[in-house]
C-alpha cells in the first residue's frame, strides 16, 4: 500500500489487548520523513502513532520495533516489508481533547500516523494554563515536553536514576522552569518549594530564586534553626536519651508536660486553651529545666528523723548544666539516706547532658532565638520560623543539611517535615495554608532517611503527605539513585516518574513495576538513557514520553558535576599545608581555616567580565 | 586555541596578609576563598593587572594552595 500523506507508516496487522502489530510501509524505508518542514524519526521506541478511526483519533507509543527473518515468496501480501511495529495504544482523542485510556480498538488494516507537532499540540494542550515545559521529546526535538504542575504537586512525584544521570540537573531544571517559566511572562509567584538539600548542591545553582538555610552559612545565608520543642515528644526523647521504658519514659513525658504547661501559663499562647495541650503540643519548654529537675531527683539524699529533708550541699546551675551536690548516703540507721523513688535514669540523664553540650547538634538542642529560658519563656515563636521557610519572598526555600551529622538526619528530616506538614494541615482553612497555597517539598537522597522498613518519624511523615496530602495541598517530590531501597509505600503512592539512566536490575524492577504491563517495554532503554534524558511517565504528563532535560545555564547548574580528574592530576603540584584537612576535619566544616589572620578587602574593579565576553 | 571561562571570577574585593602569606578574594557570587604562601609582588601584579578575574585565574588558581572560607 503505497500513500502520498507523509505522515502515513503503515497499517495495523493485529490487535490483542492494548497492544496493536504494525506492519511498515514501503515508504517510510528510510526512517525519515519530514512533514511541515520539520523532520521526523520513524519507527523510535518510545515516539508515539496516532491512528485515525473517524471522529476519534487513538494514540499510541512505539514499544517494539522488528522485521521478519525470511520475507514470504508467496502468499505474502503484495507490498508487505516484512517489517513490523508493536504499539502500546495510551489514549485518544475526540474533537479537540486528549484522553487517557481507550474506547475502541482500531481494526485490522487501518492506517497508522507518526503524530506531528499538531497533534502533540492536541494532547498536550499547548496553551492551556498549568503546563510547563520541563525539556524536548528525545524522537522529535522541536516538541517541548510538557508536564502539568497540577498533577505533579497533588499526586507526589519521584525522579529516580544512577548517580551521574543527571538528577540533580534534572531537579534544578524542573524548580527552574516552575519559578521563572522563559515562556509565560506571568510564571507562578505564589509557588512555594521547599528542598531538602542533602549534599549542599544547590545552594549556589538556585541562588536567584531560593532563600537557602545553613547549619553552616555563607555570608548570603542564614542559619538553620530547629527547635527541639517542636518535635514530636517521643521521637525527641527516644533521641535524647537513646531510648527509655515504662515507668521511666513516663516521668519523662509527665516532666515534659508539666514544662510545656507550666510555659503557656507564662507566654499564654494564643488559639490555644490548657486542656487541649498535651505533651505533643509544639510549645516551648526548657531543656536545661527538664535534666536539672530529673536529675536533681535521682541524685537526692535524705537525712533527718524522717529521712525527708534533703541533704544538698551545692544546688548546682541548670543553667550551665551543672548538677546539684548532695551529701553521699550511708548504709545505717543515721546517714543520708539516697531517695528511694528515684528512677534509675542517670545514664539516660548523662547521655541527654552530652548531647547538650555536643556542638555539634547545636542548631536543634540551642535553636538560637527559639531557645526558651528555663521557665519556658523564648525570644521568637513558630511563626517566625514558618514564616522564614514557607513564606520568604522567594519561592524556594532550601534547607542545607550538608553539615548535620548523618547518625541523626532521619531524625532531623522528619522533624522538618513534620513542622512543615503539622503547620500546613492545621491552617487549611487559611490562607496560608496548604490548599490557598499549595507547597512541594523536594527530598533529595531519599533512601538515606526513607529506608524500607524502618519505622522513622521521616518515613512516617513522608507516608502521610503521601497518603493525604493531596488533600491539604502538600506534594512531595522524592529524588533517589536507589529505588530499591526507598519505602515502597512511599514509592508506590507517587503518581509522576522521571525515569533517568539506571542500570541497577532491583533499581529498575522498582520502576517497572510502576507501569502497566504494555508500557514496561518502554523502560528497557533505561540503562541506555543519556545523562540528562528522562522517561516522564504517570499523572503529570499525558503520555509517557522520553525526553531530554532543559539544562539549566552553567551557572545555574547544582555543582555535584563530577572532578576533572584528569585536568586536575596535569597540573603542577602545588604546595599542600595538611593542617588546614585536619582543621576542617576537627572543626567538621569544609570552609575553617589555621590560624584567624583578620584580612581587610578593598573593593576592587575588575575587567575580566568583559574579557570573557568578547572572547565568547 | 586557549578558552578561559573568567566569567565566573568576577573578583568583588581583594585583600593580603604579609606575615602569612595570605591572599584573601571575594568573588562577585559571595564566596570567599583565600590563597596561602602568595609572595608579595604577586599580590602587588594583582593589583596592578586591569584583569584581575584572568589574572587569578592563570597565576594563581592553580599555583597556590587554597581554602574557601
Amino acid at each position: 500500500m503505497i500513500s502520498n500523506d507523509p505522515t502515513f507508516l503503515g497499517t495495523v496487522g493485529s490487535v490483542s489487548g492494548s497492544s496493536v502489530s504494525v506492519q511498515l510501509a514501503q515508504s517510510i524505508a528510510s526512517g525519515l520523513s519530514i512533514i511541515e518542514g520539520r523532520v521526523y524519526r520513524v519507527g523510535q521506541v518510545g515516539s508515539f502513532i496516532r491512528i485515525p478511526q473517524g471522529y476519534q483519533d487513538l494514540f499510541g507509543v512505539v514499544s517494539e520495533v522488528g522485521a521478519k527473518e525470511i520475507l514470504d515468496s508467496e502468499g505474502g501480501l503484495s507490498g508487505e516489508t516484512g517489517r513490523w511495529m508493536k504499539i502500546q495504544l495510551v489514549g485518544e482523542s475526540m474533537g479537540g481533547s486528549f484522553e487517557r485510556g481507550i474506547s475502541q480498538y482500531p481494526n485490522i488494516g487501518d492506517s497508522v500516523h507518526t503524530t506531528t507537532v499538531s497533534n502533540l499540540a492536541k494532547i498536550y494542550g499547548s496553551d492551556s494554563y498549568g503546563q510547563v515545559s520541563i525539556g524536548n521529546l528525545s524522537s522529535a526535538e522541536s516538541i517541548p515536553a510538557k508536564i502539568s504542575i497540577n498533577e505533579l504537586v497533588t499526586r507526589h512525584s519521584a525522579i529516580l536514576g544512577s548517580t551521574g544521570s543527571g538528577k540533580s540537573t534534572t531537579v534544578a531544571s524542573l524548580l527552574r522552569s516552575i519559578t521563572c517559566p522563559s515562556d509565560d511572562s506571568n510564571g507562578y509567584p505564589s509557588a512555594r518549594i521547599l528542598m531538602l538539600d542533602i549534599h549542599g548542591e544547590y545552594s549556589e545553582a538556585l541562588a536567584d530564586v531560593a532563600k537557602v538555610f545553613s547549619v553552616d552559612p555563607r555570608p548570603d545565608e542564614t542559619k538553620l534553626h530547629i527547635p527541639y520543642w517542636a518535635i514530636n515528644t517521643s521521637d525527641l526523647v527516644k533521641f535524647l536519651t537513646g531510648g527509655v521504658e515504662g515507668v521511666r519514659e513516663s516521668a519523662f513525658y509527665d516532666k515534659i508536660f508539666e514544662a510545656k504547661l507550666a510555659s503557656h501559663k507564662v507566654s499564654n499562647f494564643d488559639g490555644i486553651e490548657e486542656s487541649s495541650i498535651t505533651v505533643d503540643t509544639p510549645i516551648p519548654f526548657s531543656l536545661k529545666k527538664l535534666w536539672y529537675d530529673l536529675v536533681d531527683f535521682e541524685l537526692t539524699t535524705f537525712e533527718g528523723q524522717d529521712r525527708d529533708e534533703p541533704a544538698q550541699i551545692d544546688p548546682g546551675d541548670p543553667e550551665t548544666l551543672t548538677p546539684p551536690k548532695y551529701k553521699p548516703h550511708a548504709m545505717g540507721a543515721t546517714g543520708h539516706f539516697i531517695n528511694q523513688q528515684a528512677l534509675g535514669v542517670r545514664r539516660q540523664l548523662s547521655l541527654l547532658r552530652s548531647r547538650m553540650v555536643d556542638r555539634r547538634y547545636d542548631f536543634l538542642l540551642h535553636p538560637g532565638s527559639w531557645e526558651p529560658s528555663l521557665d519556658g519563656r523564648a525570644d521568637d515563636d513558630l511563626d517566625s520560623l514558618l514564616a522564614a521557610w514557607l513564606g520568604s519572598d522567594k519561592p524556594i526555600t532550601i534547607l542545607d543539611l550538608s553539615g548535620v551529622p548523618s547518625s541523626i538526619l532521619e531524625l532531623l528530616v522528619g522533624a522538618i517535615l513534620n513542622i512543615v506538614y503539622d503547620s500546613l494541615f492545621w491552617s487549611r482553612e487559611k490562607s496560608e495554608g496548604g490548599i490557598s497555597r499549595p507547597l512541594l517539598v523536594v527530598m533529595e537522597e531519599a533512601h538515606r532517611y526513607l529506608s524500607a522498613g524502618r519505622e522513622s518519624l521521616a518515613s512516617a511523615t513522608v507516608q502521610k503527605i503521601a497518603k493525604e496530602g493531596r488533600k491539604y495541598g502538600v506534594g512531595a517530590m522524592v529524588v533517589s539513585q536507589r529505588p530499591s531501597e526507598v519505602d515502597e509505600t512511599i514509592l508506590s503512592q507517587c503518581g509522576t516518574y522521571f525515569a533517568l539512566r539506571l542500570s541497577n536490575p532491583s533499581d529498575r524492577a522498582r520502576v517497572q513495576g510502576t507501569l502497566p504491563d504494555g508500557l514496561v517495554s518502554l523502560l528497557d532503554v533505561l540503562p541506555v538513557l543519556k545523562t540528562g534524558e528522562a522517561i516522564v511517565m504517570g499523572e503529570a504528563a499525558k503520555l509517557p514520553m522520553r525526553c531530554r532535560i532543559t539544562l539549566p545555564a552553567k551557572e545555574h547548574r547544582p555543582k555535584s558535576s563530577d572532578p576533572q580528574v584528569a585536568e586536575q592530576w596535569g597540573l603542577d603540584r602545588r604546595p599542600e599545608g595538611y593542617e588546614r584537612v585536619v582543621a576542617s576535619w576537627r572543626a567538621q566544616k569544609p570552609r575553617a581555616i589555621v590560624g584567624n589572620v583578620e584580612i581587610t578587602r578593598e573593593k576592587v574593579n575588575d575587567e575580566s567580565s568583559e574579557n570573557s565576553e568578547d572572547k565568547k | 586555541m586557549n578558552r578561559d571561562y573568567v566569567a565566573s571570577s568576577n573578583i568583588a574585593s581583594i585583600g593580603y596578609d604579609e606575615a602569612t602569606e595570605t591572599l584573601e578574594v571575594e568573588f562577585l557570587n559571595s564566596s570567599t576563598y583565600q590563597y596561602y604562601n602568595v609572595p608579595v609582588n604577586m599580590y602587588e601584579n594583582l593589583m596592578h593587572e586591569s584583569s584581575k578575574g584572568r589574572f587569578l585565574n592563570t597565576y594563581i588558581k592553580n599555583t597556590y594552595p587554597f581554602s574557601r572560607v
